[in-house]
């Protein structure tokens, strides 16, 4: 809402200067978001009266006029406008005058004639954006006088940010109220209530059909108005500052009448009225053109302004191009009816049409306001375009009106809720103030309280006790540390915090990235197959149209980013959620994923650069795991994924559930993107991956452990896992480690086969080990795993 | 002192003499000890002067062997001192002959960093835990109901307008879902499962349709909620003040305005002094010298009521925070667009 002060200031007139009105406004609620001035005029733009008009001696449309600038000063100046004339007042740029286009006024000859200023169209002047002819100035103004005076232009436009809870301020008077409220000033009233003489007949039947929708109607044919009259400077200027173009007399008085009191209002050219007004719901088989050109066809949950003959308007929302006023039209007919929010809210929403109607409508406008706005732009309308008032036709249906109910206000529950010791005199003079009517008993502190017609948001106690703060100030408001009741809630140890594991991977040179949730398409389609999209009804780009299935495309995206910065060896992770359909089921299930690619060891002068394998990726896996202290209870196998490399990826799975998988990204899709290194990929399943096993202590053996080295030769294609299973069953208790220290596959080891080295730990719990003992067992585990493996001792 | 006892000290005294002698003079351990060897050793000169005693009159004898073990003692400290210098001589050109160009860099990378906004919800919950709040989290995908009926915005109500939300396609989803507008919805999750009193965040992300220099589709916010028998809108006010100022490490000043949030009754929004430019006015807070920085307001009875809570019983007070919007103001960040770009040379510095 933007507010010119001058024209609030007609309201009400707080001795405060603009800031001041402005911080108090922000305040209590009305953010004021900018200031900006009317307008800025040269001190060299100033009233003329051409005195005397002359044909130009060489120029068939140009005409020499002497004009009084004040001062005793007579200009003489060429102008080519159609409506100069003598005696017509006007606005003269004098030599050295700026104009808002940004021309500067000199001394010219025109076709020979010397000029020595210009004379201004309204266009000209900043003020519309497009005029023919020189501006006509009515009320004849002094000559000389500042055309920043005659405009009024040191006023400032103040932007109100309002909230959609107060409707009751998007009109001057509804801020005027609110200062009034706010500031003690007295709210002055600048406009008389004024009731139109009857001059005509002429009455058109209302019937209020969905009387829920719509419980009030006020309507009045005004018969033989100059819609071609021009609409006065200052109204001009006012709807101007209000941000509001000015289009004709009869759309400019409806605006002026809704900037001023709140109540949007429509007219209509009566010849195209067909029998009677009702307000209806649509039957769903109309169709209805709108004043700004588009065609709807309204549903049976949208409200329509109709005759006879079909619908005229979307009510509250927009006028019917067929019913407009146009340059045509002799008599029209004003609407001024009140619509309840909910029904304009859903049709400006689901025809997608708005307006500085619905807009307030959807907020709510006083329902007690009808007749006074139709006649105040009654008022407005004869005095600028003539005409003759039918009488006001007002429908309303009682029992379909909005009623304000008293809400019970306590005191005590007042300050409870606020913290404050506001006493009953200050709560309820703070009501007052706002216009709300307080009765009951005030004795006991408890009163009650109906809100004024214009006020929508108040309901509940609530909603009371926020005036009261509000009226108060909030800064009024102690401070206050809670007084709390103390909770453990260091939550369960057995699961881990994410934060560890991202710490872990931070501390193993990881980055962590954010990627968007909603990817493109056809990386959804690359990277899950087979998955049904979730798709977005209203994406903001088709990139970004469904929700991912899985991290690795933004993970991806992020990559071949850096990539394009150059930057080649990266490791990333990202914790996030992803989204699956899973038959009629969405499962949003949070991950941990990540992706390397370059050099595991950087170019340096320690070591000789080595790309990232498998190997780098599954230690950075098993770092995590380790986390959990369910290392035991994980394995790696191979897995089959139509992202990844047949041959280099696994799943980690503990003894229930899938944790995640790793691998290499498919060569075909390294591929299809066009990416040039190996990328590898893991993704863990948090839920899965934070379940921590809380430990338990065991008895350990404190007798001399022996190691025993061994090397075995088995086909190339056993899984070491295998191997170190068969070792572990056979060597039984007394092994407490086992470790892999060597594979060679190459000179003195068949084809086909590869030799595995290990070192095994034995330890006896209460005893040291004897020789014999310990070779015993060897002799065994070498047997046991010849035999579950074919392997032979190297 | 007879001649014979004169003679023998002289003897003595030059071998002392010459054995201190050639001690000085050796350059290494291994010449040292062959010194040692040669005088002190089994064999050694000033060792065989001790057999020489049966030979010696009787009355010199107790001197003698006196005399001889001066000689040694002298000797052999002697040779200790020169030993000391030697074995420093030899660590420290074993010192000098294993020095490092320590200006070389480590083998370990030190790559890795925790994504800005991380950061500072970490910083976030941190300072809410401490006060006692729990962390929650909710779905990302959310109803209707839960992301905007149960807290207060029917279908008709104006501030739907102002959440820019995103729709699913209804074929490919269950009806009326969404992708939440803000993690309020998680309040009313927690609301439907628990019993007062409690007090909770609720980070993550959050989606509207949007897309500008000062508007990412995505972006993260946390959810504060304290709910308990007398909790006024004076502890919101101190609960909010003290965590501002506690996470800017400043003493800001801090202003609560009237706001307008559905599901908060009375409802304000927070502005603090710029943390830019101390409130002189500066680009970032557009010359006002203000910031707003949340939203916040004492729960709506109706939300209460959503979720079976007895609103004369309990009060309590909800607020939200932008996590983007401190991170910037903490770290100087320009462009809220940096963000989501997840540029190396961005994320680097964090």
């Amino acid at each position: 809402m933007l507010v010119s002060e001058i024209w609030l200031r007609e309201w009400v007139s707080p001795k405060l200067n603009t800031e001041e009105l402005a911080d108090k406004l922000t305040m209590a609620g009305l953010e004021v978001g900018s200031i900006k001035a009317a307008g800025e005029l040269s001190g060299k733009l100033v009233v003329g009266r051409i005195d005397e008009i002359a044909a130009h001696p060489d120029a068939d449309r140009l005409r020499v006029c002497k004009v009084d600038v004040g001062r005793a000063r007579n200009l003489t100046i060429v102008c080519g406008a159609a409506n100069a004339r003598q005696g017509l007042y006007t606005i003269a740029a004098l030599v050295g005058a700026e104009l808002p286009a940004g021309m500067t006024i000199s001394k010219a000859a025109v076709r020979g004639v010397p000029s020595s200023g210009m004379l201004c169209s309204a266009s000209e002047l900043g003020l519309e954006e497009s005029s023919s002819g020189i501006l006509e100035l009515t009320g004849n103004p002094q000559p000389g006088t500042p055309a920043t005076e005659i405009f009024q232009l040191d006023d400032n436009i103040i932007d109100l940010e309002l909230t959609p809870n107060r409707g009751d301020c998007l009109s001057i008077r509804g801020v005027a109220r609110e200062v009034a409220a706010l500031t003690g000033s007295r709210l002055k009233k600048p406009v008389k209530a004024i009731e139109m003489d009857v001059q005509g007949k002429g009455r058109i039947p209302v019937k209020l059909t969905a009387s829920d929708a719509c419980p009030h109607y006020v309507g009045r044919i005004i018969r033989a108005v100059d819609v071609k009259a021009e609409t006065p400077l200052w109204m001009k200027e006012r709807l101007r500052r209000a941000g509001i173009r000015s289009i004709g007399a009869c759309v400019d008085v409806t605006n002026y009448v809704m900037l001023e009191l709140g109540q949007p209002m429509h007219a209509f050219d009566l010849a195209h009225l067909d029998s009677f007004i009702e307000v209806r719901y649509a039957n769903g088989k109309e169709e209805l053109e709108l004043l700004d050109g588009s065609t709807v066809r309204p549903e049976s949950t949208d409200l329509l302004i109709a005759d006879k003959s079909g619908p005229l308007a979307l009510a509250g929302v927009m006028g019917g191009m067929s019913s407009a006023v146009s340059d045509q039209t002799e008599d029209i007919f004003l609407e001024s009816a009140f619509f309840t929010p909910e029904i304009i809210a859903v049709t400006s929403r689901d025809r997608g049409v708005r307006s500085d109607s619905s807009h307030r409508f959807e907020r709510g406008v006083d329902y007690q306001l009808q007749r006074e706005a139709i006649e105040r732009a009654s008022y407005l309308l004869i005095t600028i375009a003539g005409g003759s008032c039918g009488p006001v036709i007002e429908k309303s249906i009682n029992s379909k009106m909005p009623r304000k109910q008293p809400i019970l206000l306590r005191k005590e529950r007042m300050n409870a809720l606020l913290g404050t010791i506001i006493t009953g005199r200050q709560m309820i003079s703070s009501l007052q103030k706002l216009g709300m009517q307080v009765g009951g008993k005030t004795k006991t502190d408890t009163v009650r309280v109906t809100a004024p017609s214009y006020r929508f948001d108040i309901s509940i106690e609530a909603d009371l006790i926020e005036e009261v703060a509000r009226v108060t100030g909030f800064e009024k408001i102690p401070e206050v540390a809670p007084v709390a009741h103390i909770q453990s809630g260091a939550g369960e140890e057995k699961v881990l915090p994410l934060r560890r594991l991202q710490s872990a991977m931070v501390d193993r040179n990881y980055q962590e990235v954010i990627t968007y949730s909603f990817i493109d398409r056809s990386m959804h389609d690359l990277f899950s197959p087979g998955l049904l999209a979730v798709e977005l009804e209203n994406p903001i780009s088709s990139d970004m149209s469904v929700m991912r299935a899985s991290l690795w495309p933004g993970l991806i995206k992020t990559m071949q980013y850096n990539f394009n910065r150059q930057v080649r060896d990266l490791k990333l992770f990202e914790t996030g959620r992803t989204f699956v359909q899973n038959g009629k089921e969405l499962q949003q299930h949070r991950y941990f994923s990540g992706l390397l690619t370059g050099d595991a060891v950087i170019k340096s002068w320690a070591g000789s650069q080595r790309p990232i394998d498998f190997y780098d990726l599954k230690g950075d896996i098993e770092a995590l795991i380790a986390l959990t202290g369910r290392e035991n209870a994980m394995s790696f196998s191979p897995c089959e994924h139509p992202v990844l490399h047949p041959g280099q990826s696994a799943v980690v799975r503990d003894d229930k559930k899938t944790v995640g998988l790793l691998g290499r990204l498919h060569p075909a899709i390294e591929t299809a993107l066009s990416l040039e290194q190996a990328i590898y990929l893991f993704e863990l399943r948090l839920d899965n991956l934070l379940e921590s096993r809380i430990p338990v202590y065991r008895e350990f053996s404190r007798f001399p452990a022996v190691q025993r080295d061994i090397a075995l030769v088995i086909a190339s294609k056993i899984p070491s896992f295998d191997v170190i299973k068969s070792l572990k069953h056979h060597a039984g208790d007394l092994l407490v480690k086992l470790e892999l220290f060597d594979q060679y596959q190459g000179e003195h080891i068949d084809f086909g086969k590869k030799s595995l080295a290990f070192t095994l730990t034995l330890q006896h719990s209460s005893r040291t080990l004897t020789d014999t003992e310990t070779e015993n067992l060897m002799q065994g585990v070498i047997q046991g795993v010849q035999a579950d493996l074919d392997a032979q001792l190297r | 002192m007879t001649d014979s006892e004169s003679k023998i000290r002289r003897e003595l005294d030059g071998l002392v003499s010459q054995a201190r002698e050639e001690a000085g003079a050796a350059t290494s351990l291994t010449s040292l000890d062959d010194v040692r060897v040669r005088y002190l050793g089994k064999k050694g000169e000033l060792t065989l002067q001790l057999k020489r005693i049966g030979s010696l009159p009787a009355e010199l004898r107790p001197n003698f062997g006196k005399w001889v073990n001066l000689a040694k003692n002298e000797v052999q400290e002697k040779i200790t001192t020169c030993k000391g210098s030697l074995e420093q001589a030899d660590l420290n050109q074993k010192l000098a002959e294993e020095s490092i160009d320590v200006t070389l860099p480590g083998r370990s990378g030190t790559g890795g960093g925790l994504h800005p906004v991380s950061r500072t919800l970490q910083r976030l919950e941190d300072i809410f835990v401490s006060m006692g709040f729990a962390v929650e989290e909710g779905p990302e995908i959310e109803d209707d109901f839960h992301n905007f009926e149960a807290l207060n915005i029917p279908p008709s109500h104006p501030a739907r307008a102002m959440h820019d939300t995103f729709y699913l396609k209804q074929d490919s989803l269950k009806e009326n879902g969404v992708l939440r507008t803000h993690t309020s919805p998680v309040q009313v999750r927690f609301m439907e499962d628990n019993e007062p009193p409690f007090r909770i965040i609720a980070p993550g992300r959050v989606y509207r349709c949007d897309s500008d220099v000062t508007h990412t589709p995505m972006f993260h916010q946390i959810e504060g909620l304290f709910v308990d028998e007398n909790v006024s809108f004076a502890e919101l006010k101190g609960v909010l003040s003290d965590f501002l100022k506690n996470f800017f490490e400043k003493d800001l000043d801090v202003k609560f305005r009237p706001s307008f949030f559905p599901f908060t009754e009375p409802s304000a929004e927070v502005d603090i002094s710029c943390v830019m430019c101390s409130g002189s006015g500066c680009r970032v807070c557009s010359h006002t010298g203000w910031l707003e920085v949340l939203g916040c307001g004492m729960v709506h009875p109706q939300v209460f009521h959503h979720v079976g809570i007895d609103s004369e019983k309990y009060t309590g007070f909800a607020f939200g925070i932008g996590v983007e919007r401190l991170a910037m103001l903490r770290y100087g960040v320009n462009d809220l667009r940096l963000f989501f770009e997840n540029d190396l040379s961005f994320l680097k510095q964090f």
